[in-house]
């Protein structure tokens, strides 16, 4: 692959990879290390790729491997405390980040990633559970229980019932 | 709103959050470590080059899914040495990427894991390229440490840990080969107990993920590790404070103890920024209140007055910001209560690269003039009219070379394992001597409550963990940095089970450490505490409070660190 090709990959599938990563990891910052781990693998791959759905589906379940083993991994929990002491927030970024983002924490990861890719990317089930690697069945049960966390999260995040009447 | 929108405000957040380098620069990262990993690659050509060819060949015809099945089925090739560069190239990702649970379990099932495996490598398949040390830890970025034959029994739910000088508290790893495939690199990074190693044996252990608990093998495969570039030490031998006269100066000069440094990068690219973090508590003094001074480059850059009560978990941090460039430091004491004045602590920080890096070290060499300290002051008399102002830096003072630091660390490291052996030869054994350790809280397998039942299990205590140790904890543990962490120290530790206190000391890197040798015969560490409550060769019982919970020792924390042997 060349450079000018992954300039145009990374222009297209950046922003999809780092959310993909966030549903594994805490901090956009880590997300970020993760894409460039997945991009530095597109670029010196030598898959041939079918077509660019094709290098993004590639991409999303690099992520989710790579954000998978960031998470089992020792070094993570490792450099979480010299992490804190980095990034030293400034007034504006200091908290847990807006409503959203809080809320999107608190959804367990499973059911995160499977919201993600069925609603945001706009995966079918099957293709959502060809690229996690793990059943149809699977993916549809981490969405219904993916619905029913956000439901109440938003709840209790304060969403008056109107809100959540627009939203489901 | 719908789920859609959701994502997108929580996205938008987490960049808020974090902002993100553009694109241009975020390619040219990636371009960049690409050329470093090509540049590996080649010297890898040289290792295996020979046989790299055929093995490619023979991975087309079986056309295998994974590495493993390849290497099972075509065993023979394993001879050669080069399957294991072979499988890095092996062009299956597609297939590998969109693997289905099914296939995972297929490659499973004829994956046999035998249940011991010893295999040495051969010194040539581990290629060190290249290591980071930021001060705290040292990544050790090495190429293909697995070989074809380990690699044989890699499954896709496994992983590698490394063990430095046998020390698994010290290990982290990630995997960086393609998604659930052969493993390709391995980033080994381990924290440094800086007094005992500089050529490291490195131990890379692969541990079956899928079936949590069980090591399929055992630390075998090694390699020695030469890290030239590794000036750093942190740990100064806190037991050996010893009075001693500075010729130069005719000062009474005092040997004390830096426990612990933490170097921090500041964002901005030309100045940076470490903390520096000086552990009091074996230091012997008079408790009062104490004027300290930190210089950099001689000037004085911050002033700060301190009751400090001896002896206690006294800890001074204190955070450098420098330009770019090597920069001396010096911490400067005064006691009110003795009128004792001294430099507590004085070294050099190189800020010329991205990382931080302490220039010399290494406790005994170090200049720790200290004149504050309970037996300086009964040499001087303890009288206050002898304060004369603030200990001057010597002139004409150089550190020490490469060379000299490197001899002074060998010997350092014989010197405190010397004096290990003849005061706890029990401990002695257990650390060097290659003991089976059963279990330990920083195993990074355990989390939580499990992390107590595994412990009991290992310990030969069928699970039943010492309730009254663990509820004494409940709700005070996180699990970070693969020891329990406390939020609160001073908590009382109680044993898992009774037995005779072995040893109830320091030791370095482990801080104040209770080993507690059990009435059926294994032996069980407590560490990091901040005091202890017993002696050797007391006998405990499971309502014994060995002592309290605490951050001695190498720690980001207060944490309890728990082993079973």
């Amino acid at each position: 692959m060349t450079k000018a090709e992954l300039t145009r990959y990374v222009t297209l599938y950046r922003k999809t990879v780092c959310a993909a990563a966030l549903c594994y990891v805490k901090s956009m910052a880590d997300a970020e290390d993760i894409a460039q781990e997945v991009f530095l693998k597109l670029y010196t791959t030598d898959t041939r790729f079918e077509s660019d759905e094709h290098v993004k589906a590639w991409l999303i379940r690099c992520a989710v491997n790579l954000g998978k083993s960031l998470l089992r991994s020792h070094w993570h929990r490792n450099a979480l405390p010299l992490d804190a002491a980095e990034n030293i927030p400034s007034p504006e970024s200091r908290g847990d980040g807006g409503e959203m983002l809080k809320i999107m924490r608190k959804l367990s990861r499973g059911n995160r990633i499977a919201l993600y890719m069925h609603y945001y990317e706009g995966y079918t089930l099957e293709e959502t559970a060809e690229i996690l690697g793990i059943s149809p069945n699977t993916v549809s049960s981490r969405l219904r229980r993916g619905r029913e966390q956000l439901k109440k999260l938003l709840m209790t995040e304060g969403s008056t019932p109107d809100e959540l009447q627009r939203f489901f | 709103m719908n789920y859609r929108d959701f994502f997108e405000k929580a996205l938008a957040e987490a960049y808020r959050e974090a902002p993100v380098t553009d694109d241009r620069t975020f390619v040219g990262e990636i371009d960049e470590r690409a050329r470093n990993m090509k540049n590996s690659n080649e010297r890898k050509h040289r290792v295996f080059g020979a046989v790299a060819g055929t093995a490619a060949a023979v991975a087309m015809v079986g056309g295998s899914v994974l590495g493993v099945n390849f290497l099972n089925e075509h065993g023979g090739l394993k001879e050669g040495g080069g399957a294991a560069y072979q499988a890095e190239n092996e062009p299956s990702v597609t297939t590998n990427a969109l693997m289905s649970a099914a296939d995972i379990a297929e490659a499973n099932a004829k994956t046999e894991v035998p249940a011991t495996f010893v295999h040495e490598t051969a010194a040539e398949t581990i290629t060190v390229n290249s290591y980071e040390f930021d001060g705290k830890t040292l990544n050790i970025n090495c190429d293909t440490v697995f070989d074809n034959e380990l690699e044989k029994y890699y499954k896709p739910e496994s992983r590698a840990f490394a063990l430095v000088d046998g020390m698994k508290n010290m290990d982290a790893f990630s995997f960086m080969g393609e998604p659930d495939e052969n493993i390709k690199y391995v980033f080994v990074s381990t924290n440094i107990i800086s007094d005992r190693t500089i050529n490291q044996t490195m131990t890379v252990v692969l541990e079956d993920y899928a079936d949590s608990l069980d090591l399929i093998f055992p630390p075998t495969v090694h390699d020695e590790f030469n890290v030239p570039e590794y000036t750093f030490t942190a740990t100064v031998n806190a037991e050996n404070v010893t009075p001693a006269v500075n010729e130069e100066t005719g000062k009474m000069v005092y040997h004390s103890d830096i426990v612990d440094e933490d170097f921090v990068l500041s964002d901005a690219q030309t100045e940076k920024q470490t903390t520096i973090a000086i552990d009091l508590s074996r230091i012997e003094a008079e408790a009062g209140d104490f004027d300290l001074w930190f210089y950099i480059d001689g000037a004085l850059q911050e002033e700060l007055t301190r009751t400090i009560d001896f002896p206690g978990e006294e800890r001074i941090e204190w955070d450098i910001s420098a330009e770019t460039g090597i920069h001396e430091y010096r911490i400067d004491v005064l006691s009110r209560s003795t009128g004792e004045v001294g430099t507590l602590f004085r070294g050099q920080v190189d800020f010329t690269n991205d990382t931080p890096q302490k220039l010399f070290g290494e406790g005994d060499d170090m200049e720790f003039n200290s004149g504050v300290f309970r037996k300086l002051n009964e040499a001087l008399h303890g009288d206050p009219s002898q304060i004369a102002g603030i200990y001057p830096p010597e002139e004409g003072w150089e550190p020490p070379s490469e060379e000299e630091i490197e001899a002074l660390v060998a010997q350092s490291t014989e010197k405190t394992l010397a004096q290990l052996k003849e005061k706890s030869p029990v401990l002695f054994d257990l650390f060097y001597n290659n003991q089976d350790l059963y279990a330990s809280s920083s195993d990074p397998w355990l989390y939580g409550d499990e992390a107590w039942a595994v412990l009991a299990e290992r310990g030969g205590l069928d699970g039943e963990y010492n309730i009254k140790g663990r509820e004494n904890m409940k709700d005070k543990f996180t699990f970070c940095h693969s020891e329990f962490f406390i939020e609160d120290g001073g908590l009382p530790v109680y044993p898992f089970t009774g037995g005779t206190v072995e040893y109830a000391d320091w030791y370095q890197g482990w801080g104040r450490l209770v080993l507690v040798h059990s009435d059926d015969g294994h032996y069980w560490l407590y560490y990091h505490l901040a005091d202890i409550g017993v002696r050797e060769g007391d006998t405990v019982t499971t309502d014994t409070v060995l002592g309290n919970s605490g951050s001695t020792g190498f720690t980001e924390g207060i944490k309890l660190g728990i082993m079973v042997y």
